[in-house]
This record gives C-alpha cells, sequence and structure tokens, in this order.
C-alpha cells in the first residue's frame, strides 16, 4: 500500500501537469499562422480556395483579407469543387483524413503547429455557381404570365417593393455611418425601405452550428417566387444544398418552430424535373438532380406561411473533374 | 473526544496576511479584467446608492421618503443592495474623497477583492479546525488558485461576496452549535448574505439538515437531544441558531434595503418572482444549445470537472472520498468534528445540486455554483493530507508536515499557473482532463459571457481607429464602454452604436459565443468580408475578434458595399 502510495502522489502531478503540456504543445502560435497565409499569398492562383480546420481554431483568419478562403464544417461532407485547388490549414486537433479524402497532396509544408496542405481537388467541378451569377439572375413573384419583376439589385440581393423610388433608395445606401446610424436612432428606414427579410440574395447563415455561405431564397405566402438562372457552362448534376437558419429552427425559447414546410420546385430549361418538400428541420442537407447541360434553371418556392422561412440554399453544375495545372 | 482542532491568535494572523496578501494581488490586476454586462449596471446603480447614502447627511433632503427611496433604489432593484451599495461608498469615499485607490474600477471592485481575501482566510481556519495547517494551507490557496474564481473576485459583482458570505454562514454556524454567543453572528452573516445575493436563501436549510442528522446522531449515541457535558445539548443550540437566523437575518435583510420599506409585500414578491421565474439564457453544452429546461443534470459536475485545476480535482476527490468515508460512521464521531465534516461536505454539494436540478432556470455560468468552491478547496486539503499519511504513516510527525507542504506546492503550482495564464479571462479557463480551451471547444462548452472580454481589444481599437469611430460592441453595455473610457483604458472619442447595430458602425468586436454566432454573421454581411483584422484568442481558440468596415469612417462618405 506504502509502495502504492508513494507512485500515487507523483503519478498524480505528472498526469495533472502531463495533461497541459500536451494540449499546449498542440497549440499554434499566431505567428505559425501568419507564416503559412503568407506562404500561400506567394503561389495563390486563380481558381484557388483557402480553408482551416478544426473550425475553432480559427486564428489563422486574422490573414486571410483578400485571398479566396471559405468556412468548412467540422462535420459531414467535405465539399471542395467550387474550387481547383484548395490551401488548406490544419492544427494537430484536425480529423485530417476526412478532409484528404479523394483529393491529392501537391504539396505540405509545416509552421510550427500549423500544416498546410496544398491539394489538387478531385472528383467533381462546378461548371456552374448561383451564388456567383446571382447578379445576373431574373428573381421574380407571382404566376409566370402575371410575374411581378425583383428588379432593384442592392450589390447583394434582389429586392421587390421598394418603400422609397430607387434614386432614393441608391442615395440612402450610399450614405455615411453616421447618417445611417442616425436614422437608425430615429426609426427613420435606416435600411433604405429594403425589406430585411423578404428577398433573394447572397448571404451567410448558421445552419448546422455552421456559417454557410448560400443564396436567400426567402418564399412569399401570397405568391411564388421565382429565380430564373442562365447557365454558360455544361454539367450533369444540380446540386442543391439547402437548410433554415438555426435560430428559427431550434435556436429559440418556443416550445416548437413557427417556420412551416416549403415546396421547392426545380426547371430546367422549362420544364419540372423535381419538386421537394422541404420541411422545416435543422441541418444543412443534400438534394442532387440529374440534368443534361441545361441552358436555363429556374426555382420556384412556395409556402403557407412566411414566418420564421428563413431559407438558404446553394444550388451548382457539377460536371466531371478537368485536368488543370 | 476528538474536538475540531483550536485555532491560535497567530493562525489568525497568519489568515489577516493571507487576506491582505491576496486583496493587494486583485487589485493590482484590475485592470486586466474585464466588465461584463452585469457589472456595468452595478456600477450604475452603486452610484445612485451611494448618492443616497450621500444625501443622508443633507438636512433639505427627505431621505427615507418614497421618492428619494425610489431615486436611490429603484435601478436594479432585482438584487439587494448590500455590495451595491459597498461598491458605490467605496467608490464614492476611498477614490474620489480620500484618493486612496488610484482607479475608480478598482475601488468600485475593491469590497468583492476584500471578501475574496477573507474567504481565504475562512478557508485556512477551516482547515486547520477540520484537521491542520497543512489542509488550510492547501485550502486557502487551493480556492486562490481557481481560475475562474480568481476572474470572478475582481467583478464588482455578487457571486464572489455571495460565495464569502455562504462560507462566514458555514463558519459561524458551526461556531454556533457550541456557543451561544455565535448564534448571533449565524444570524447576522445570514442576513448579510441574504443582501448580497438569492441563492444564499438555499444556505438555511442546508444547515438545517447538518442539524437534524446532528441531533439524530446525538440522540442514537447519548439516548438524548437536549443535554451534553456542558450541559447543553445540540437542540438547545440550534434553536437558538435558528431564531437567530430568522429575527435576526430577515431584520439585517429588511433594514439593509430601503427599498423594501414601501410596498414591502409587492416589492418583496416581485424580487422572489424575478429569481424564480428567471429567464433562461442561451447556453452551449456539449455541442448542443440549450433555450429552455430541462437542463442536463451533469452540467454543474462535469463543469466542475473541466474547470477547477486538475491537480485540485483529484486531491479534492480524494478528500471528498475520505469524508464520504467517515460520514458512513457519523455516529461513532464527536459532535464537534460530525458538524464540521458535514457542514463541510452538506455545503459542498448542495450549491451544485440546485443549478443541477433539471427545471431551475439555466444561468450557464460556473459561477452559479462557486459558493460549493471554498468547500472543494477544503476537501482537496483533506486529500492531501490523506495522500501524506498513506505516504508516511511511520515518518515524524515534523518531516510528514514539511514533505506535506513540499508536496502541496508541487501539487499547487500548476494550479497557480493555470491562475496567472487564464485568470483575466476565468470563464474561458478549462482544464488538461478536456484539453483546455481548444479541447473544451471541441467539445462544444461555453467559453464567454456577458462581454467581459472585451478588455483584450482595447489597444487595438485604440491604436487602429480614428479619432471618433463608431463601434459596434457587441455584448459590452454603453455603462461598461464609458467604465473603460473613465478609466483610461479606452480613449474616449470612441463612440458607441448600440444593440443590433451592426450595419451602422465602421468597427465592429464580436464576442465569441455560440448563440451569438448569427450576430458575428451579421457583422460579415455589413461589412461584406467575413475575416476579422484582429482578435484575442486562448490557446489558438477565439474569444474576441475584431472587424474593420473597408474604407469607411466618419467624416468621409462610404459607398455601401452593397453598391459597389
Amino acid at each position: 500500500m506504502r509502495v502504492s502510495a508513494w507512485l500515487l502522489a507523483p503519478a498524480l502531478f505528472l498526469i495533472s501537469v502531463g495533461l497541459v503540456v500536451r494540449y499546449r504543445s498542440q497549440v499554434p502560435s499566431r505567428t505559425d499562422w501568419a507564416d503559412a497565409v503568407s506562404d500561400i499569398r506567394s503561389e495563390f492562383a486563380s481558381g484557388d480556395g483557402v480553408t482551416w480546420s478544426p473550425y475553432y481554431m480559427g486564428e489563422g483568419r486574422l490573414f486571410f483579407d483578400d485571398l479566396n478562403a471559405f468556412h468548412l464544417a467540422d462535420d459531414g461532407p467535405v465539399d471542395f469543387a467550387r474550387y481547383q485547388r484548395v490551401w488548406l490549414l490544419t492544427t494537430p486537433q484536425a480529423e485530417v483524413g476526412r478532409l484528404l479524402d479523394g483529393h491529392t497532396t501537391l504539396k505540405q509544408i509545416q509552421h510550427g503547429q500549423v500544416t498546410l496542405r496544398l491539394l489538387k481537388v478531385g472528383g467533381k467541378q462546378v461548371t456552374g455557381d448561383l451564388y456567383a451569377d446571382l447578379g445576373s439572375v431574373q428573381v421574380t413573384k407571382g404566376p409566370v404570365d402575371r410575374a411581378k419583376d425583383c428588379s432593384f439589385w442592392s450589390g447583394r440581393g434582389w429586392y421587390c417593393d421598394l418603400k422609397m423610388s430607387r434614386k432614393n433608395t441608391e442615395n440612402c445606401l450610399s450614405e455615411s455611418t453616421a447618417k445611417r446610424l442616425a436614422r437608425h436612432r430615429r426609426r427613420r428606414d435606416p435600411r433604405c425601405g429594403l425589406n430585411r427579410w423578404m428577398n433573394v440574395s447572397r448571404d451567410i447563415r448558421v445552419i448546422g452550428r455552421t456559417p454557410r455561405r448560400c443564396v436567400w431564397f426567402h418564399p412569399d405566402q401570397r405568391r411564388s417566387t421565382r429565380i430564373n438562372w442562365s447557365l454558360t457552362g455544361s454539367g450533369n448534376e444540380l446540386s442543391i444544398k439547402y437548410g433554415f437558419t438555426d435560430m428559427v429552427i431550434a435556436n429559440h425559447a418556443r416550445p416548437k418552430t413557427r417556420t412551416q414546410p416549403l415546396t421547392l420546385t426545380v426547371l430546367a430549361d422549362g420544364r419540372e424535373i423535381a419538386t421537394k418538400r422541404i420541411e422545416p428541420t435543422q441541418g444543412w442537407f443534400s438534394w442532387s438532380l440529374p440534368v443534361e447541360n441545361p441552358k436555363d434553371v429556374s426555382f420556384v418556392l412556395d409556402t403557407k406561411s412566411h414566418v420564421d422561412a428563413h431559407f438558404c440554399f446553394d444550388p451548382v453544375l457539377l460536371d466531371e473533374g478537368r485536368e488543370t495545372r | 473526544m476528538i474536538e475540531w482542532n483550536a485555532v491560535t491568535r497567530r493562525d489568525h494572523l497568519v489568515g489577516l496576511s493571507l487576506c491582505i496578501l491576496w486583496t493587494g494581488i486583485l487589485m493590482s490586476n484590475s485592470d486586466s479584467v474585464g466588465i461584463p454586462r452585469d457589472e456595468s449596471f452595478y456600477l450604475y446603480a452603486a452610484d445612485r446608492t451611494a448618492d443616497w447614502y450621500e444625501r443622508l447627511a443633507d438636512p433639505a433632503v427627505r431621505s427615507f421618503s418614497k421618492k428619494e427611496i425610489d431615486r436611490g433604489f429603484k435601478y436594479n432593484h432585482e438584487h439587494p443592495v448590500l455590495m451595491k451599495t459597498l461598491f458605490g461608498l467605496s467608490h464614492r469615499f476611498l477614490h474620489e474623497r480620500f484618493g486612496w485607490i488610484k482607479q475608480g474600477l478598482t475601488a468600485y471592485r475593491f469590497p468583492t477583492m476584500l471578501m475574496a481575501g477573507l474567504s481565504l482566510w475562512l478557508a485556512w481556519l477551516l482547515g486547520i479546525m477540520v484537521r491542520n495547517r497543512l489542509v488550510g494551507f492547501v485550502a486557502a490557496l487551493a480556492l486562490a488558485f481557481m481560475p475562474r474564481v480568481f476572474f470572478h473576485s475582481h467583478l464588482a459583482c455578487f457571486d464572489e461576496p455571495v460565495t464569502f458570505m455562504w462560507l462566514a454562514g458555514v463558519y459561524t454556524f458551526i461556531r454556533a452549535s457550541r456557543s451561544r454567543a455565535w448564534a448571533i453572528a449565524a444570524g447576522v452573516t445570514l442576513g448579510f448574505g441574504l443582501a448580497t445575493k438569492l441563492n444564499i436563501f438555499f444556505l438555511p436549510f442546508t444547515l438545517l439538515c447538518v442539524a437534524i442528522v446532528d441531533v439524530y446522531c446525538f440522540r442514537a449515541q447519548t439516548g438524548r437531544a437536549t443535554v451534553d457535558g456542558e450541559g447543553r445539548g445540540p437542540l438547545t443550540y440550534y434553536v437558538w441558531i435558528a431564531i437567530s437566523m430568522v429575527v435576526l437575518g430577515l431584520l439585517v435583510f429588511f433594514i439593509h434595503w430601503p427599498w423594501l420599506y414601501y410596498e414591502t409585500i409587492p416589492r418583496l414578491r416581485f424580487y422572489v418572482g424575478f429569481h424564480a421565474r428567471h429567464v433562461h439564457y442561451p447556453v452551449d453544452y456539449l455541442g448542443h444549445l440549450f433555450y429552455k429546461p430541462p437542463f442536463p443534470v451533469h452540467f454543474p459536475f462535469l463543469m466542475t470537472l473541466f474547470t477547477v485545476p486538475a491537480g485540485t480535482i483529484i486531491l479534492g476527490v480524494i478528500g471528498i472520498g475520505v469524508l464520504v468515508q467517515r460520514a458512513i460512521k457519523i455516529t461513532d464521531m464527536s459532535r464537534a468534528r460530525r458538524v464540521l465534516e458535514l457542514a463541510i461536505l452538506a455545503n459542498l454539494i448542495v450549491p451544485v445540486i440546485v443549478i443541477a436540478l433539471p427545471n431551475t432556470p439555466i444561468f450557464g455560468g460556473t459561477k452559479h455554483w462557486m459558493p460549493a468552491m471554498p468547500f472543494f478547496a477544503i476537501c482537496a486539503g483533506i486529500g492531501l493530507a490523506h495522500l501524506v499519511d498513506r505516504l508516511m504513516p511511520d515518518f515524524k510527525a515534523l518531516t510528514r508536515n514539511r514533505i506535506g507542504y513540499l508536496l502541496a506546492v508541487i501539487m499547487l503550482t500548476p494550479a497557480a499557473w493555470a491562475t496567472a495564464r487564464y485568470g483575466d479571462h476565468g470563464p474561458a479557463y478549462f482544464n488538461g482532463l478536456v484539453g483546455g480551451p481548444p479541447g473544451a471547444a471541441a467539445l462544444g462548452l461555453p467559453r464567454n459571457f456577458w462581454g467581459y472580454s472585451t478588455v483584450s481589444i482595447l489597444p487595438t481599437i485604440n491604436a487602429e481607429t480614428g479619432k471618433k469611430p463608431y463601434v459596434f460592441w457587441h455584448k459590452a453595455t454603453q455603462g461598461s464602454i464609458d467604465a473603460y473610457k473613465a478609466n483610461g483604458l479606452l480613449k474616449t472619442g470612441v463612440r458607441y452604436t448600440g444593440d443590433w447595430t451592426a450595419e451602422f458602425s465602421d468597427w465592429a468586436v464580436y464576442h465569441d459565443q455560440m448563440e451569438k454566432l448569427p450576430e458575428e454573421v451579421d457583422i460579415w454581411r455589413a461589412y461584406g468580408r467575413d475575416w476579422p483584422v484582429d482578435g484575442y484568442f486562448i490557446d489558438g481558440v477565439q474569444l474576441m475578434s475584431v472587424y474593420r468596415k473597408e474604407g469607411s469612417s466618419y467624416g468621409k462618405k462610404p459607398v455601401d458595399e452593397a453598391l459597389q
């Protein structure tokens, strides 16, 4: 008993110290991140993407600035299809196997506790991207023959019903921070008459505990909301990722969500190819549709209630990967 | 019959020295600890309270009129005013009037810091009483070197003060279980506790349980409940304590709070109702955001396991094991020892159990069961003494003692390091068992609350922004921003845009909390970029981020990014 007790004391001490030393030794310094991102900049090419993992070790974000960086969830499928090459920054906490699966590592450099890998992305590639093309799509409301054009482009999204004239709206949006803040404080239309919710815009929303870049596609219970998207690339798969924001589905104190199901109809070259009833559940889901080089794709969204219908989606056209670089 | 150990005058001198030293350390570190939202409200309330006390000297003012009382005490009347009074008077006199404390913020915080020092003193004394000075030494240091307790020991809030009051209540109760004079102190202490924060409400019920067990055991030992060697039985002492707590406790509570002098019943009803039906704070726990009960019962247990330094956890668990083992043979123990050890065990458990109950409002902070921490620290002392006994049963007492102190220093050194490293951002501290802050982040555990960490990015705002930047401060209140300015931590030209105003600001800060992530995303949307220009990270995990809107500052006309 005495021997074990003698062993116990130093063992306990060593365990408590060892645990701290272990996790501290895996923490990258800010310099590690800066050096790694600096490496990326020196060889960054058009079409490259930059990301990091795990998501909570995000100090490298301080150095991304104008790099084409994107958020990567710690769970779920890894999707690099938008990029030909991806610069992947990881720390020892990352599940690297999941991230590298299906891709080719072209280069690997160690910067302290940050590992920088350049990946050649395998699998299908994005040939059409609604998020990128949003500025050139047509957004309408109502039936096709009597559709109302949502023709005000704010630079980020399309709006239907302006409260002010187009010119006044533009002037308002150009106002200084001080003026906009004053509008906000005096409750004098701080958003320049643009409806905060009822629009179709490039957005980023927390869905499935992770920020997702997506197209905000808010339905209108009175009439169908439609996006007409003209494609120039060819592809054989229309991949749609979608979800409701966590805030309206799960992250609230109400007994249950107020969000109602939506119906999303997809048309390719004027022909309906699929309809899906989207239930109000938390998560970022995938829906894949086979297509044959469509030139026009339309998305029509309907609902019985647009209360808390915070829907965001990310449709892309995919084609077999091309050999590049 | 084994009684509790006597406490000498020298022991009190050591306790006093500990208290002064610790208070001094806390005061010297005040600028490094940020101002959470609730503290900013209490600072404002403290000034209103101090104003009322100052006006007492003015014969032209009818201080006890309803109008004057409402003026002094209406703001933040969901909490009693003992601490707010002390914060306000400390600032008014020690800083403004006499200039003894240079920093205004430190002056507000001084009463809390003093109580943190007094807590060490009491932990030291209880450690001696329960066993010896080695236990007291470990108890005091283990309590001091808990990073989260260290953090709260700075704030002009109620959590450290109520921790002290709870500890003082137990100490006076233990003393009063053998002395009529101490029964008066027990009642007054409970009154001060009630005047500090509502959770002390559970203390008398905890002590009642200890008393019932003690009386039961005494009867089992002697066949009687009313007489012992001194001519008085435990029941007699407990009746005195009960009377004192009910009469003096409630009297002190009522007298200290002028707000209750008018409309007493409705105002009391509001006070109790506010806390009984407290709003639920969203809490991210094990990767799930909880917005409403039932909340997992294991929350306070797991969070204690992960947020107290590992060395202290190990010793504390051994100490609890020792006490539980002894409690099994409770009827064989002397009365004094029984009361002492039961009181330590019961008051370690109850604050945790109260939060663990599934329908308790969700508060989410470890501070809500902080009153258990001094008792856990004492258990750590008992654990270490037990280890030493097992290591060296045949050694001379002096040698054993010396080695015990050495072992204590070795075991608590990592805790001291952790306190120095993480204490300023205590709520972000997680121990090695969970892998530190990164391990906690991987598990989905919360590391931030109520805007305290703003202080870490003030140098960036001071250095990088223009003369009068519009800053969206996220969780930091206007009161806290004003306090930073008043204490020279933030340049005075910086403006506060208000809640939910990211899109109407030039600079934005974000306090990392899972339930607030949509608000960080609001900044990205408003600024057209996802990447911060600076931030504060603990072991690579974000606590704060700072964003700058490109191409816009006051005086220029920014083109909204939307129109570019």
